[in-house]
């Protein structure tokens, strides 16, 4: 028998039924008696101030029972940045706009009607007088000195700004022996889950509200629903059903949730909006393009001096969270490398455009495309190995990096050496005939944040709670929300393990309904495993304690001396003396006649959250952090410039991997995600409309495409995860475009600096070697 | 002006009226409450509304109700009898070929189609025949398994 007797081992996930026979209900999947549709009228100017709306005709149309604007929501904005002392003018977005539109999409007025073809006709009806304004499109006109200002309160039109200079760079840079600079760029990319953003709201005549949301943060969006239509937040209940993908883009409070209630209340009837694709790429967030250049210092031997790092961010016309998104631009460039001078000059600018936020790898995936990059550069002008550089300037675990982040288990030598080897690195590199090339890069992300960019004083960040049933089996209440990743089966798994049970099926997850299940901050910053993971673990490890003290008088044993598991609880070291769980629950019931319910709880360990050095670039930011490294094996076509990924062997160090079936799924499909943004996702807009608001046109990876993906599993056995665990869902992302385009170098000669790595820049960049 | 038309789904007939210019799916999810069948792209370019029409797989946001009348369709609610998981369906359940879950439904009825019509499919042939139905989270990989285990 190994250690544990659930966890570690291939479990299926506990909504496989429900989700290929049809019956597992998303958010768009309600049907409601008496419901409406609601369809909301969108800016057809990037930039625009309104002048008057005129909605008298569209409410004389037939069918239709509310039509909302701007003037039916309270002055508080929505957005998720709203942590004290962050300053209120962060929050800068409407769910209707009020005096301006800043983008081509941007919310206007909403209908709600008794079918969507008369929701359509209504929203035509809607008359809006606009007064065009000036328009910049890109950063350089926006960062002109006489451009209009997008937003008012932010001069210049920088939205945000981030500098910060640790250590001394110049000192560092003086004592290098070799110094490269270099300039890359990255493009906007959309997340393109599966299930465009759905709701379905009902508002109730005693004031109450309840959606179905498909969100990642309903803790979060309850409160900004609440504000925008103005009832207190006791009175929203936001329950989050399936949720068909996220991948960062539903943790932002989208509008579509405060106008559904709205119009709900507007009208008197429940009211679901679905956007279309359409409406999903071109009006939520997407992934920010930067443009990076970067200077690093090396010592003879590759050990690394110091990174001197501009970035220029294009953030479209609002704000979103990308007061985070532009900090762990810097600051995730703290591993998995020592780096003892860091010096960051990050501007992300508005522009009216559709809007950047998080994407899955959040903020690495620029910067780590760029330092991976010139890793191999430098390896290469010092004639160094590729695996060397990067393991003589390893952190490893015990490691404080230079602004505070600590590492508490570090996989990432193994992930180096398992990714090579599955790529056959030796006989591989350098070896192959031309045209083919193998390449690697690492990884490095944060799991499970240290304080929330939301709330000021959370309760705790995750709570889970756990209850019994008379027949001896559980009840798991989380407010942590599974849109896809198979976190429920997860947990139940660790507190189905931590209990001492026989199997999952002997206790249910009940997840995310605000009104019923403990407040959880929400699926984002790889934060669940280790923040509701933990949280699990106590509820559960309370529950067997208080089982285990009723199993004690039975047994007339002391508890010291009993131990649960597989079901049963049992002297120690004599296995015929025990109960099962199943009486020790029951006697309890009989005897104490109180019911019996545990509360487990988390908070990032108090060496991590504090924010006090946040302006120095010094913040313990996460509770621990995650380490990779994938392996590409690519073969390009010198005639028509095609990259073909045949193969990435992908190393992921999830810490211990509660189910080995989830981590593997989490790394194939980053590989996917992240091979479609090496290869060819490319959101594109032209004079602020959207050029690719469609999957014929922004195109991501079929079967067809895949490369074989080996996925592997590393265990670095976390002391601060729940039984080891880190995230396994957010850093595979990171490491695979940079292995491809150091694949790509070693297979052609060329080095392709902007994503993605299309035909025509390959060939462009053959041409300009004089190779062809 | 709504029309009354008959459907013939998973084996049952249903009397409904519609506008003649909405969709299958739009008939199905809307008018007989079969939610199953996902809207995904409304374009014909995911696969996530795919249904068998007399045997093939057709996306379902490409045809009008009006035009699958007289015809044998059969949605995901229709694939397992009795309660019980087809075996491809208990294949998806076995090899972790599910996460978010709201590519597969029109996943299963295109691999369904393909092995109905192909038993023995190759790897390759698995591929092609769930070409047109996109998943952003799983890579495929495990799909690819779950549906290459019928094929032994």
């Amino acid at each position: 028998m190994g250690k544990y007797s659930i966890i570690g081992k291939r479990q299926v996930r506990t909504d496989s039924a429900a989700k290929v026979t049809g019956s597992a209900k998303f958010a768009g999947d309600f049907i409601l008696p008496g419901m409406l549709v609601g369809k909301i009228l969108r800016s057809p100017l990037p930039h625009a101030r309104i002048l008057n709306i005129d909605k008298s005709k569209a409410l004389k149309l037939k069918g239709v029972r509310a039509v909302a604007t701007g003037k039916d929501i309270t002055d508080i904005p929505h957005g998720t940045m709203r942590v004290d002392p962050l300053p209120a003018i962060l929050r800068d977005k409407y769910s209707l706009a009020k005096e301006k539109v800043r983008f081509i999409g941007d919310e206007v007025a909403a209908v709600a009607a008794t079918d969507e073809d008369i929701a359509m006709e209504a929203l035509e009806l809607i008359k809006v007088e606009y007064e065009e304004l000036p328009a910049l499109f890109d950063i350089w006109e926006a960062m002109k000195p006489d451009a209009i200002r997008i937003h008012e309160n932010f001069p210049g039109n920088i939205s945000t700004m981030t500098t910060f200079h640790l250590g001394d760079i110049e000192k560092a840079f003086a004592e290098s022996d070799y110094i490269l600079e270099d300039k890359y760029e990255t493009q906007r990319t959309h997340h393109s889950y599966l299930e465009p953003h759905a709701v379905t709201a009902e508002y109730y005549p005693s004031g109450d509200v309840a959606l179905w949301s498909s969100t990642q943060t309903p803790f979060y969006d309850k409160v900004c629903i609440a504000e925008t239509i103005g009832i207190p937040v006791n009175k929203v209940r936001v329950i989050k059903p399936h949720v068909g993908g996220g991948f960062g883009a539903k943790g932002e409070v989208h509008t579509l949730f405060p106008i559904s209630a709205l119009l709900s209340r507007m009208s008197g009837k429940p009211v679901t909006i679905s956007y279309t694709r359409e409406e999903d790429i071109s009006t939520t967030t997407r992934r920010h393009p930067t443009i990076i250049e970067q200077k690093i210092g090396v010592k003879k031997d590759g050990r690394i001096m110091a990174f001197d790092s501009k970035i220029l961010a294009d953030g479209g016309a609002y704000q979103s969270v990308s007061m985070i998104s532009i900090f762990v631009m810097g600051v995730f460039q703290h591993g998995p490398y020592k780096l003892p001078n860091f010096r960051f000059d990050a501007r992300r600018f508005y522009t009216n455009k559709p809007y950047c936020g998080a994407q899955r790898g959040h903020g690495a995936i620029q910067p780590r495309f760029v330092i991976e990059s010139m890793m191999d550069i430098i390896a290469e002008n010092l004639n160094l190995d590729p695996i060397e550089i990067r393991k003589i300037n390893a952190l490893k675990a015990g490691d404080t990096t230079m602004n505070n982040f600590k590492i508490r288990s570090c996989g990432h030598i193994e992930s180096l050496d398992t990714a090579s080897e599955g790529i056959g690195w030796k006989k591989n590199w350098k070896k192959l005939p031309h045209g083919k090339g193998v390449g690697l890069a690492c990884n490095f992300f944060a799991s499970g944040p240290g304080f929330s960019q939301f709330y000021t004083n959370p309760p705790s960040h995750s709570g889970v709670n756990i209850t019994t049933e008379e027949d001896g089996t559980f009840l798991l209440y989380t407010g942590s929300s599974d849109i896809g990743q198979g976190s429920e089966t997860a947990l139940a798994m660790i507190a189905a393990e931590e209990i001492g049970l026989s199997g999952i099926d002997q206790l249910k997850v009940i997840a995310a309904d605000t009104a019923t299940t403990p407040l959880d901050l929400g699926t984002y910053g790889s934060r669940l495993i280790v923040c509701a993971g933990n949280a699990a673990k106590m509820a559960a490890f309370k529950i067997k304690e208080e089982l285990i003290e009723t199993a004690a008088e039975m047994l007339e044993a002391n508890k010291e001396d009993l131990e649960a598991r597989e079901g049963g609880i049992y002297v120690k070291g004599n296995p015929e003396k025990g109960i099962t769980i199943k009486q020790a629950v029951k006697t309890r019931f009989q005897i104490k006649r109180i019911p019996l319910t545990t509360v487990g709880y988390y908070n990032p360990p108090v060496d991590t959250g504090d924010v006090s050095g946040f302006a120095e670039g010094k913040v313990s930011l996460a509770a621990t952090w995650s380490f990779g490294c994938h392996a590409a094996e690519v073969d390009v076509d010198e005639e028509t410039g095609v990259v073909k990924v045949k193969k990435v062997a992908a190393a992921h160090d999830c810490g211990f991997a509660i189910n080995p079936p989830a981590v593997e799924g989490q790394i194939e499909g980053c590989v996917s995600m992240t091979f479609g943004q090496a290869t060819c996702e490319d959101y594109r807009t032209e004079k602020g409309w959207s050029m690719t608001n469609s999957f014929l046109d922004y195109k991501i990876p079929t079967s067809e495409d895949m490369p074989e993906v080996q996925s592997i599993i590393v265990e670095s056995i976390d002391s601060e995860g729940p039984f080891g665990a880190k995230e396994a869902s957010e850093g595979a992302n990171i490491p695979t475009i940079p292995a491809i385009a150091n694949a790509v170098y070693y297979a052609t000669g060329v080095r392709i600096k902007d994503l993605p790595i299309t035909p025509e820049k390959v060939l462009r960049a053959l041409e300009k070697k004089g190779g062809k | 002006m709504k029309q009354l038309i008959e459907l013939k789904v998973n084996e049952e007939s249903y009397e409904t009226a519609v506008d003649p210019h909405r969709t299958l799916l739009e008939a199905l999810r809307e008018n007989l409450g079969m939610t199953g069948s996902k809207e995904g792209c409304d374009l014909g370019a995911c696969g996530a509304c795919t249904v068998i029409i007399d045997g093939k797989a057709v996306l379902a946001c490409l045809t009008l109700a009006m035009d699958a009348q007289g015809k044998d369709i059969t949605t995901i609610e229709g694939v397992a009898k009795e309660r019980k998981l087809s075996p491809l369906q208990q294949n998806f359940v076995d090899y972790g070929a599910i996460q978010c879950g709201y590519c597969t439904p029109g996943m299963i009825m295109s691999a369904k189609a393909l092995l109905d019509e192909n038993p023995k499919p190759t790897e390759a042939e698995i591929k092609r025949g769930i070409s047109g139905n996109l998943c952003r989270c799983t890579g495929y990989t495990k799909i690819i398994e779950a549906i290459a285990v019928r094929a032994k």
